[in-house]
Formats: structure tokens, C-alpha cells, sequence
């Protein structure tokens, strides 16, 4: 009797499992807008809003609008504060990292008032918006919703081009799938700004005890400046690995 | 069912004392081929840096930074060794003066900017919990000349406008007072 019940209540939990299972392939085989994946226009002042998972489609609207126009804003112009502080005494490391971003509530204000939103979808819960000026209709904008596809190369290797500096933004295990955008997002800025110029500095003792040498160092990488037409240019998602990755765009000069 | 219960639970703990192994060492053919041996270029530098965290954003951080934190020391001895070529070349190589102006750009030169400095390559390995990051930092040789140049320039202009402004007049005078007291006692032991 006993045995049965427990063959009984093993087979339902497998069911749940399937069903489960099931449920988290089909939501993961997401689709997004094809100008979220990859922003069309290499001169068009673009930026792309997106929200978690809302029921209310007005709010997402509203979130996703302001999301937009706070990276509109921060694409014409931002300053990033980066400090990197690392102990190492030969035995333990220490890495301290910060990141601070100033945007212009002059711009923001700006944006607000003479951009214009040019697509949007609401997809599996999530709004997701593109914002733009009325000069960048021009641009074809295409519409569809596309899925990842496979791992792209600049995820390995960023793009070389003597025009423009690249940064890859990645994060991993984030249960909010808005807040692991926007930290791959924000990585890539800063990483393409590092790219631009950083300021690097460190102090190295070596010591010899009884034959042993060991390497004492502290080092500080920072950055401070102010930067202009930054650009998200490129997003993927690795759905096996649960990576967000974002690809991020600067000028040389 | 006891028969499967017990392979159910041996398997369950077989599972747990594996997971209990710490973390797992990087294995060797994981290891990105460029970070073993980095590309050798003339007219670029390239050094490597690596960090294990369990954060995949700190990882790369961390991973970039000794990248580049290598690539600036790299840049002190190369422009340490250099100026030193170059003083020798133009016949003042062993002036303590010139030393002590080359040892002086060459830190400042690593302490400094590092203008164009790229991560070329990444790559992000799982071992266990932790996330492996590995990358690639490239520096323009241009552009350690650029930056040694507007170095040195600095330097020099800093060290002619130190040299301007220094005031002789207190020492002239020491020595003139110094000279008078000298030629005094002279002139009393002839008497």
C-alpha cells in the first residue's frame, strides 16, 4: 500500500518536472525586436527602452519610455567615475571596484522633448521601445522579432575599426531579466570608455623569506571623463548559460 | 522499492561528496591559448591577466585590470630601456643627470594614462561555482611613443623652468662672504 502510494506521488512529481521544464524551454526560446538584438543606423541618434515583465501594458509603456530617454540621454552625453583598487600581499587578493555615472537633466529634458518614439512591442509580458528623432525616420526599421541565434563573434573578439572604440558589457545568473540588461548595458559603457583611456598605477615589493618570494602590490586603475555619442549597439543572450551580453560603441575621438 | 530507495540515495550522496570538492582547478586545455603564450608583435604589446570569482562581472574586472595593470609595467621597463639607448646613442648615457631624467619619465609614463589600451581578446570558463575570466590587454606601440614624447617634453619644460627659477644669489653670496673670510686669514698669517 505504502509502496504504491510512493510510486503514485514519485510518477506526479514527475509530471510537475516535465511540465515545468517544458514551460521554461518554451519561455526560453524568447523573441525579441530585431533593433533590440542589433540597433539599426551606424549615424542615427537611437536608444532602445525595455521593461521586466508587467501586466499593466501602460506602466510597462510609461517604464520603457523612461528607460529610453534616460539612454538617449546618457548616449549624447555621460560621465563615468571608475576606481579599481586591488591589494595582494602573496596570500590574498582584495579587489575593490566602483562605478559611478553623472547624466544631464539638461539633456534628459532635451531628449524628452524632441525625441519621438519610432517602434514598440509588448512581447511575453516585457515592453520593449524605440526612441529616436523625427531625421531618423528615414532609417528602415525593422519591425520583426527575431530570436538569439547562435554565440556571435564579437562576444569573443570586439570589432576592429580605427573610427570607433568597442566595450563588452556581460553579466550572469540575474533573476531580473531588466536589471541583467541594464548591468550589461552599463559594463559595456564603461568597459568602452577603459578602452579610450585609463589611468593605471601600482606599487610591486618582492620579498625573500627562508627562499620563499613573495609579491606584495597595490594597484589602481581609474577612469574620470566625460564621454559623448555612446551607443548600445549590439545585445545577446547565451540561453544555455544565462549570459547577457552587450555590445557597446564609442568614438575614437 | 528498498533496492531503488537505496540506489536513489546512494546516488544523492555519491552527488553531494562530489559538489563538496572545492573549486575546481582550471584545466589546462580550457586555458585560452594566447594567455599561455601571448601574440608577439613589433608594433604592439600584448600581456595577459586572469581572475576567478563568483561574480562573471567582477571576474572580468578583475581579469581586465591585471591585463592591464601588466601592460603598464611592461611599458616602465620599455621606455626605461629606451631613454637609456637613446642617452647613450647621443653620448650622455652615464650623466647622473640624464639618469635620473630617464628613470624619472619612465615612471611617470607608467603611472600615468594608458591611452588605447584594449582588451583584444576574453574568454569566460565555468569551474565549479566560480567563473574564470581570462583577457588579452593590447597597447598600441604608437602609442606608448605618443605618450613617451609628450612625457619627456613635460619633463624637459618642467626641468628648464625649475633651472629659471632657481635663485643663485643666496649661495653667490655664501660664497663671496666665504672667499672674503678665506683671503682675511690669509693676509693675517703673512703678517
Amino acid at each position: 500500500m505504502t509502496a504504491h502510494f510512493f510510486c503514485c506521488f514519485m510518477k506526479r512529481i514527475l509530471v510537475y518536472i516535465l511540465t515545468l521544464s517544458m514551460c521554461i524551454s518554451l519561455f526560453s526560446q524568447e523573441k525579441v525586436p530585431e533593433w533590440f538584438k542589433k540597433l539599426p543606423g551606424k549615424s542615427a541618434d537611437l536608444s532602445v527602452g525595455y521593461t521586466g515583465q508587467f501586466l499593466d501594458k501602460q506602466l510597462a509603456r510609461d517604464v520603457a519610455l523612461y528607460h529610453a530617454y534616460k539612454s538617449l540621454a546618457k548616449q549624447q552625453k555621460v560621465r563615468l567615475i571608475f576606481e579599481l583598487k586591488q591589494f595582494s600581499d602573496g596570500t590574498y587578493r582584495l579587489i575593490q571596484p566602483t562605478f559611478q555615472q553623472i547624466y544631464y537633466e539638461n539633456i534628459l529634458s532635451q531628449v524628452k522633448e524632441q525625441s519621438i518614439p519610432l517602434d514598440s512591442c509588448f512581447l511575453q509580458g516585457r515592453y520593449f521601445i524605440l526612441l529616436g528623432y523625427d531625421h531618423d525616420k528615414e532609417f528602415k526599421i525593422n519591425g520583426d522579432t527575431v530570436n538569439w541565434g547562435t554565440k556571435p563573434e564579437w562576444v569573443n573578439s570586439l570589432p576592429a575599426s580605427e573610427d570607433y572604440v568597442y566595450g563588452l558589457g556581460m553579466v550572469a545568473n540575474y533573476s531580473s531579466w531588466k536589471n541583467g540588461w541594464q548591468d550589461a548595458d552599463e559594463y559595456a559603457r564603461f568597459a568602452a570608455c577603459k578602452n579610450l583611456r585609463v589611468k593605471a598605477s601600482s606599487i610591486r615589493k618582492e620579498k625573500q623569506v627562508n627562499g620563499l618570494t613573495t609579491l606584495r602590490s597595490i594597484s589602481r586603475q581609474a577612469v574620470d571623463t566625460s564621454i559623448y555619442n555612446t551607443k548600445i549597439i549590439k545585445r545577446w543572450y547565451d540561453l544555455e548559460r544565462d549570459i547577457f551580453y552587450s555590445l557597446c560603441r564609442a568614438p575614437q575621438k | 522499492m528498498r533496492k531503488l530507495l537505496s540506489l536513489f540515495v546512494i546516488v544523492i550522496s555519491a552527488l553531494l561528496l562530489l559538489s563538496c570538492g572545492g573549486p575546481k582547478q582550471a584545466d589546462m586545455e580550457d586555458i585560452p591559448e594566447w594567455y599561455l603564450n601571448p601574440p608577439q608583435k613589433e608594433d604592439a604589446i600584448f600581456e595577459a591577466g586572469d581572475a576567478a570569482k563568483k561574480s562573471m562581472a567582477m571576474a572580468k574586472e578583475a581579469a581586465d585590470a591585471r591585463a592591464r595593470d601588466a601592460i603598464a609595467r611592461t611599458i616602465e621597463i620599455k621606455v626605461e630601456s629606451m631613454f637609456k639607448n637613446f642617452m647613450q646613442e647621443s653620448g650622455v648615457g652615464e650623466e647622473a643627470e640624464a639618469l635620473e631624467f630617464t628613470s624619472s619619465v619612465s615612471k611617470q609614463v607608467a603611472n600615468k594614462v594608458l591611452r588605447g589600451c584594449k582588451i583584444d581578446e576574453r574568454a569566460m570558463k565555468t569551474e565549479g561555482e566560480l567563473y574564470h575570466a581570462y583577457s588579452l590587454a593590447k597597447y598600441d606601440l604608437n602609442s606608448l611613443i605618443q605618450e613617451t614624447l609628450k612625457e619627456a617634453k613635460h619633463q624637459k619644460a618642467l626641468y628648464n623652468e625649475a633651472k629659471a627659477n632657481m635663485s643663485f644669489d643666496e649661495l653667490e653670496k655664501e660664497i663671496e662672504d666665504l672667499e672674503s673670510v678665506k683671503e682675511n686669514g690669509q693676509k693675517q698669517n703673512t703678517k
